[in-house]
């Protein structure tokens, strides 16, 4: 802390100049010299120009005598020239004459400019002009022009003339050169005087200059001299000495005296200005330490870290700063609105109050008022400041508050020995806002700090819960994993469980359904049941004694069946072979007997077979065999049998089928054939004239249709005649057996009047009728009408069985004949021979078919009765048996029941020879035919072909083609049965030539053969014409092309693998087995021939092979060319390499190229663009047509194709 | 008129509007069930009433792949009954192996899940080669899906034991990859396979086959549909050729079933019976 005073200095006086202020006293000293300078200038500049205006003049002088020289040299240029040419007359010299002349005249005007201002001068200029121009003129006159007029120059007469002029001038001429050279040498003198006076001025100023300036020089030097000192005496020194005193006060020099502050010129003001601001620095340098110490003491405040420690530091740094002896500092806590003690500083402690409350004590007031309280006087009784030293009462005490923003923050009492001083009261005002303002920090630091604790902890809470969120999310999204995926699980499953669901819902439906239906079924049985019951007691008495009615008719039937037909048999064929004559050695006569014979006895048999018909049919006793037949053939059939009676009644004959009839009808053919041939027979018989049709159609509207019939599709089979008609009365009655219209037709048209009564209940059997309508002599209309399905016959059968268990007993008469009388071969059987067994008892019949079988080439065994029969089948194993049914002993059909028992004869096919007729009952057990006796020899020959078709014998020839004997080998023991002859081949060659020798009926051929391939093979066997059915047995799997080749021969193809001979096994019994017809059904059925589609070429596309060959097959009977191809790159190729095809047949669904993409592929190439492609395919749905045509088609046919419609089609596309 | 009444008229109006709209006729087809699953379809595409559905189905063409598929249920698994696929490898696929090319005809593939699995069988036994696979359904959605050959990979297991409890040789994964959740079945698979759009409802013959499946497809139709359909296929197997049925489809109601005699009762094989007269194409 410093303190100081100053003490003025007593004033001093001072003379004017010194209280001059120093601007005006420099203005003055510099003033007066500047005047002298400037005097002196002037002198120099006046003398300056005058010498300088000589010098010009001096200058000009010269010029013009330059000029005036100039002139000079021009005039005597002249004059040579005038004497030369004078002398010489040349030209050359007139011309130089000329030209000095020239520039003397202008010289002379310059020289007149020149010395314009001397008048002389110009005088003179003036008469050397008018010299000048005398010259010139007389020159010209005297001289020059009388010389040009001289003719000729050259000439001593012209030059004469010419030296006359010239003296002639010479002599007259009044100037002359030199004339005029002395004024201007007149001119020269005179200029030369001015200049030398001029000169002479010049030196004379030059001197009187030089005068002035010495003068002024010493003057000025003087002058210089003296305001030096004043100055220095005046302004410098005291200026330095300021300037010292500054210095000293700069660095801190508190003691500096300042004198001259009297003075009341600048140095004064110096002076005076330095005396306040030394004053100024000494306050400064207070008041910077109070900020100091402000600073520091806030400073440390602000590193205070709690609340005491704050008092602590602020009353021990700022109570010795103020000089006090004791202080106290009380904080205000604003939530309680108290004032604690924080700190103090020299107190003894018990002295002191811990909390005030506002207004509370002095402290309190201060608080209370916010305004400094400072008492000065201390009573007596106040705390006492305590040192080691001694006690005292303070003098002064002072009580601040600390406020912030208007707001009490704290209290600061000091109480001291001196009251403060300004400047600590400056201190305090200035420290104690920043305190104030410090404690405020620290409280909110404080706070703060609280605050980060509690926030610290609660964060740590925060942490913890976190954590344990955390884990409660993973184990949350666990779950949901979890829950995820076995949601789909149960998705899975539950898709599952509804297919199996909608599969066990169908069954349980069907299941129902049936359930229902077997309900229902079982209460209908049951009662029906109840009622059959019922009736079946009064039937079975009933039927007891209709049995025995019956079982005499039967036998009676039977009995006389075969009786009447045995010997008639035998009658008939012998008769007939004596009719034919075979060996020719009877005559005509004889032969015309043996006819009438045979005639005569096929009347008996036809009488003997009517009435056995009637009577089956009032028995009950007929059966029928139903099957589809063709309408078509029932026509056919009719047409060939009547067609010669026909012609040879001369009668037209007609039958015709309608339209929209079905294609076939279900009923018996035979029977059917022999009602209508029976009406036909009648219709031949009572026409004479006209005609006979049969119409095949439905029934008429007017037709009277039984009731019982109303119900069904009829057909109607009218047979319509121009005979002599039936009178209305006998409509009826001719029905009735033994009937004919008048007793006396018989006699004239034959017949035995049976026909039509069996007819009629024949067809009854067939669940029809016959209508007749008649007009006597225009003819009758039989119509018979049929249902489409015949019904089924179901009361032959019950009886059957217990009619024909004929008593085993035989009459004896049949063995009358010795049993082995029949010389048969049985010992000439060479093995590979083929033989049949007879088994029939009478001797006769069994003798004609010994013949037959003969005949054909084959051995014959005999056995007279069913044991034997057996024996002879067991041991020699026919190719085939005739069998008879009436036989002694054992009969027929326990013959056929043993043999098929019996593994070893098994197969041997039997053919039923019988009386009886019982076909149905025969197929049953296993025959392949029945023929009912009486027999004709052709049927004994379809017999045999049946026999010996089923028999294997002569036929079922197997030829095995492998060029590996062990492969062949194996192939054989495979298909080895006794009734298969298996022969071999090793190479093409050797298959064909066993081929051309032998029918087979079938071939196992494998493709790898030495020679000739398998192919090959096929190939020349397809062009022999007859192929018999090929089973390619092969090694190696076939590539798609050689498949394609093979079917074209056969659609049987094994490869050989594990499971191969199974197959090979099917497919040769199935060609070996299979009943060859003569007519196959596809040739059959009418295959529409169209002419205008031959010689067309068309390209088949179709990955069905079968198809392919099917189709290629019709349209080649129709005579086109084709082409075929498996697939679409195939058939795009085919078309590349082959341009004639007309037509493409393309098929849709294919592997790999699809229809469609075919199609385009063809359209894309130009030359292609317009052949007619038809689509085939298998898709029947709308939109397919339309692909079909977008993809290039032209038309299209859906499959099964209709081949009508195919042909009509192709016939569209291929035209044109 | 109660609601039950109410639903069969809508189902026969749907199924008219079906046949007349787009041309599938599904009248022929098991009533009960198809009503099922036009309810279904109506559920899944969120339209109130059956109605709602036909309306959408008339008028939103790009509609129609997504109702075939609903109609026709698609839901199946390779190798399913392993033991028919046993019997196919053990007993039918060696009496195949006698025949240079080998047709195999799967009506009603769905999504293909059984066309795999045959050609693996037929990799297996070394019969691929020589042979073409068929595959037709009605829907042309199943069938993309059907090449592409992509299944969820949750599948794979029960499959896998399918295969092997069908006497498969390997392990059904080195047929296929796994990604993404899902399996994609080798190419290789498929390059003998023609997918093919095919109704059974009204289209006719297109190959010769020597093996037929269609499991659990003829549930869902009539039996005169039924009937139609084994004519179908009785004219288009070769002589001795197999028709596979599912395990709880029976023949006894159809006319046309005289001509398929069972070759195998309990897994329903059944081989065409060597009298059976077969149509001209």
């Amino acid at each position: 802390m410093v303190s100081s005073t100053v003490t003025p200095m007593p004033r001093k006086k001072y003379s004017w100049l010194t209280n001059l202020p120093i601007r005006y006293k420099i203005m003055l000293a510099i003033g007066l010299l500047l005047g002298l300078f400037l005097l002196t200038s002037l002198i120099n500049a006046i003398s300056q120009n005058r010498q300088t205006e000589t010098r010009h003049w001096a200058d000009h002088t010269y010029e013009v005598l330059l000029q005036i020289q100039g002139a000079q040299q021009s005039a005597l240029s002249a004059q040579l020239g005038l004497r030369g040419y004078l002398i010489s007359h040349k030209s050359t010299e007139l011309d130089r004459l000329t030209s000095s002349d020239k520039e003397f005249l202008q010289q002379l005007a310059q020289l007149r400019q020149l010395t314009s201002d001397n008048s002389l001068q110009q005088l003179r200029i003036d008469h050397i002009q008018e010299l000048v121009a005398r010259w010139d003129s007389e020159m010209q006159k005297m001289l020059l022009v009388p010389d040009a007029a001289v003719q000729a120059p050259a000439t001593p007469a012209g030059m004469q003339q010419l030296a006359q002029i010239q003296a002639d001038y010479l002599a007259r001429r009044s100037v002359k050169t030199e004339d005029y050279t002395r004024v201007l040498d007149a001119m020269t003198g005179t200029e030369r005087q001015l200049l030398i006076e001029r000169n002479h001025n010049a030196e004379r100023l030059l001197r009187n200059t030089l005068y002035v300036n010495v003068i002024s020089a010493i003057i000025g030097l003087l002058l210089g001299l003296t305001v030096i000192s004043l100055t220095s005496r005046m302004v410098t020194r005291p200026i330095r000495r300021l300037a010292e005193l500054m210095t000293r006060l700069a660095d801190h020099d508190h003691e500096i005296e300042i004198r001259g502050s009297g003075r009341r010129d600048e140095v004064g003001e110096i002076a005076k200005a330095l005396e306040v601001f030394k004053q100024m620095v000494i306050d400064s340098e207070e008041q910077a330490l109070l900020k100091n110490d402000a600073a520091a003491i806030s400073n440390s405040l602000q590193h205070a870290t709690s609340h005491r420690d704050f008092a602590e530091r602020l009353t021990s740094t700022l109570t010795p700063l103020v000089h006090a002896g004791v202080s106290v500092f009380y904080g205000y806590d604003e939530s309680r609105q108290r004032l604690d003690l924080l700190g103090s500083y020299g107190m003894r402690l018990q002295n002191s109050a811990d909390a005030y409350m506002p207004g509370e004590g002095l402290v309190g007031q201060c608080a209370l008022s916010r305004q400094a309280i400072s008492l000065d006087q201390v009573p007596e009784n106040y705390l006492r400041i305590d040192s080691g030293s001694g006690t005292a009462l303070p003098r002064h005490i002072t009580i601040r508050p600390l406020l912030l923003r208007e707001q009490l923050v704290g209290v600061l009492e000091f109480a001291g020995f001196t009251a403060p001083t300004a400047l600590h009261r400056q201190l305090l005002d200035e420290l104690l806002p920043m305190a104030a303002l410090t404690l405020e920090n620290l409280n909110r630091a404080v706070n703060t700090q609280d605050l980060l604790e509690q926030t610290r902890e609660q964060a740590d809470e925060l942490r913890i819960s976190a954590v344990t969120m955390r884990q409660q999310q993973e184990a949350l999204r666990n779950a949901n994993d979890t829950l995820q995926t076995k949601t789909y699980e149960l998705e899975e499953q539950s898709q599952r469980l509804q297919a199996s669901e909608e599969e066990l819902r169908v069954q349980a439906d069907e299941l129902q359904a049936s359930n229902e239906e077997l309900r229902l079924k079982t209460d209908t049985l049951r009662q029906q049941k109840q009622q059959v019951e019922a009736l079946q007691r009064e039937t079975s008495q009933k039927a007891e004694e209709l049995a025995r009615a019956s079982q005499y008719k039967s036998e009676f039937l039977a009995n006389m069946s075969h009786e009447l037909r045995t010997p008639l048999n035998s009658l008939l064929i012998l008769s007939r072979s004596l009719a034919d004559n075979r060996e020719g050695n009877l005559d005509g006569e004889q032969v015309e007997s043996a006819r009438i014979i045979h005639d005569a006895g096929s009347s008996l048999l036809r009488l003997i077979n009517d009435i056995l018909d009637l009577s089956k049919i009032e028995a009950g006793k007929m059966e029928l065999s139903l099957v589809d037949l063709p309408l078509q053939n029932l026509a056919r059939s009719l047409r060939r049998t009547f067609d010669h009676v026909a012609r040879e009644k001369k009668l037209a004959y007609e039958v015709s089928v309608d339209e929209q009839l079905p294609v076939e009808i279900h009923t018996d053919p035979n029977r059917l054939e022999q009602i209508i041939n029976n009406l036909l027979a009648n219709a031949f018989k009572f026409t004479t004239k006209g005609s006979v049709r049969v119409q095949i159609g439905r029934p008429a509207g007017d037709l009277p249709v039984p009731e019982a019939m109303k119900s069904q599709p009829l057909l109607a089979i009218s047979v319509k005649d121009s005979g002599i008609g039936i009178p209305p009365d006998k409509l009826e009655r001719i029905f009735n057996a033994f009937e004919q219209a008048d007793s006396s037709t018989s006699r004239q048209f034959g017949g035995t009047g049976l026909g039509l009564s069996i007819s009629r209940r024949m067809a009854a059997l067939l669940g029809g009728d016959i209508v007749l309508r008649s007009e006597v002599g225009q003819g009758s209309e039989f119509v018979l009408l049929l249902p489409e399905q015949a019904p089924a016959a179901d009361e032959a059968a019950p009886g059957t069985t217990t009619a024909v268990q004929i008593p085993t007993p035989r009459p004896v008469t049949r063995s009358m004949l010795p049993a082995e009388g029949l010389n048969d071969d049985r010992e000439r059987i060479a093995p590979g021979d083929s033989v049949i067994l007879i088994v029939e008892d009478d001797p006769s019949f069994a003798r004609i078919l010994a013949d037959i079988v003969r005949q054909k080439g084959h051995r014959m065994l005999h056995a007279p009765d069913g044991e034997e029969g057996l024996a002879l089948a067991r041991r020699y194993h026919p190719v085939g048996i005739l069998l008879d049914v009436m036989l002694p002993g054992m009969d027929g059909w326990t013959v056929i029941e043993r043999l098929k028992a019996d593994p070893a004869t098994r197969h041997l096919p039997v053919h039923f020879l019988s009386a009886t007729d019982d076909a149905s009952r025969g197929r049953e057990l296993g025959a392949v035919g029945f023929l009912t006796k009486p027999v004709t020899r052709e049927a004994i020959n379809d017999a045999f072909e049946r026999l010996l078709h089923f028999a294997k014998g002569r036929t079922r020839h197997l030829l095995v083609v492998d060029d590996d004997a062990n492969a062949r080998a194996a192939v054989r023991s495979l298909l080895s049965q006794d009734d298969v002859q298996i022969d071999q081949a090793g190479s093409g060659e050797e298959a064909l030539q066993k081929i051309a020798e032998t029918g087979y009926d079938c071939i196992v051929l494998d493709l790898g053969l030495p020679g000739i391939s398998g192919l090959e093979l096929l190939e020349r066997l397809s062009n022999t014409g007859s192929i018999p059915p090929v089973v390619v047995y092969s090694g190696r799997e076939l590539s798609r092309e050689e498949n394609l080749r093979i079917r074209q021969y056969t659609d049987s193809i094994v490869i050989k693998g594990a499971r191969s001979p199974e197959r090979l096994l099917d497919e040769v019994s199935l060609f070996l087995h299979s009943i060859r017809q003569s007519s196959g059904p596809e040739a059959n059925a009418p295959s529409p021939t169209y002419d205008g589609l031959s010689g067309h070429h068309v390209l088949l596309v179709d990955d069905d092979m079968r198809n392919l060959f099917a189709l290629s097959k019709v349209l080649r009977s129709w005579g086109l060319n084709i082409s075929m191809a498996q697939d679409g790159p195939k058939a795009l190729q085919q078309l590349d390499d082959n341009k004639n095809v007309e037509l493409v047949l393309m098929d849709i669904m294919m592997p790999g190229m699809d229809g469609y993409e075919v199609m385009r592929a063809i359209r894309a190439q130009p030359s292609l663009s317009q052949l007619p492609i038809i689509a085939l395919t298998a898709k029947a749905m709308r939109g397919d047509r339309e692909q079909c045509l977008e993809a290039g088609a032209n038309d299209y046919l859906s499959k099964p194709i209709d081949l009508d419609k195919l042909a009509s089609m192709m016939h569209v596309w291929l035209r044109g | 008129m109660d609601a039950k009444e109410l639903d069969d008229i809508e189902v026969a109006l749907f199924i008219q509007a079906m046949q007349r709209r787009h041309g599938y006729d599904f009248s022929q087809y098991a009533p009960a069930s198809l009503k099922r699953r036009v309810q279904q379809l109506a559920d899944q595409l969120q339209c109130r009433t059956i109605s709602g559905l036909t309306e959408r189905m008339l008028h939103e063409p790009p509609l129609l792949p997504r109702v075939l598929d609903g109609l026709t249920v698609p839901a199946s698994d390779m190798f399913r009954d392993p033991g028919l696929f046993r019997s196919l490898r053990e007993q039918v696929l060696p009496m195949l192996a006698s025949y240079p090319q080998i047709n195999i005809w799967q009506a009603g593939c769905a999504h293909g899940q059984e066309v795999y699995s045959l050609a693996i069988l037929l990799e297996e036994t070394g019969l691929y080669e020589r042979t073409q696979i068929f595959a037709t359904d009605l829907s042309e959605r199943a069938l993309r899906q059907a090449e592409e050959g992509i299944y969820p990979a949750r599948e794979a297991q029960q499959w896998s034991r399918n295969y092997q409890a069908s006497g498969g040789t390997c392990s059904l994964a080195d047929y296929y990859s796994a990604r993404y959740n899902l399996i994609k079945l080798d190419q290789r698979l498929r390059r003998n396979v023609t997918f093919a759009q095919h109704n059974l409802v009204s289209d006719g013959v297109f190959c010769e086959a020597h093996l037929i499946l269609c499991r659990n497809v003829m549930i869902y139709f009539s039996n005169v549909l039924q009937d139609r359909v084994l004519a179908l296929f009785r004219d288009s197997l070769v002589r001795g050729g197999f028709l596979c049925l599912g395990l709880r489809e029976s023949l006894d109601y159809a006319a046309n079933a005289a001509s398929l005699a069972p070759f195998d009762e309990r897994l329903r094989i059944f081989r065409l019976a060597s009298q059976a007269e077969r149509k001209a194409p």
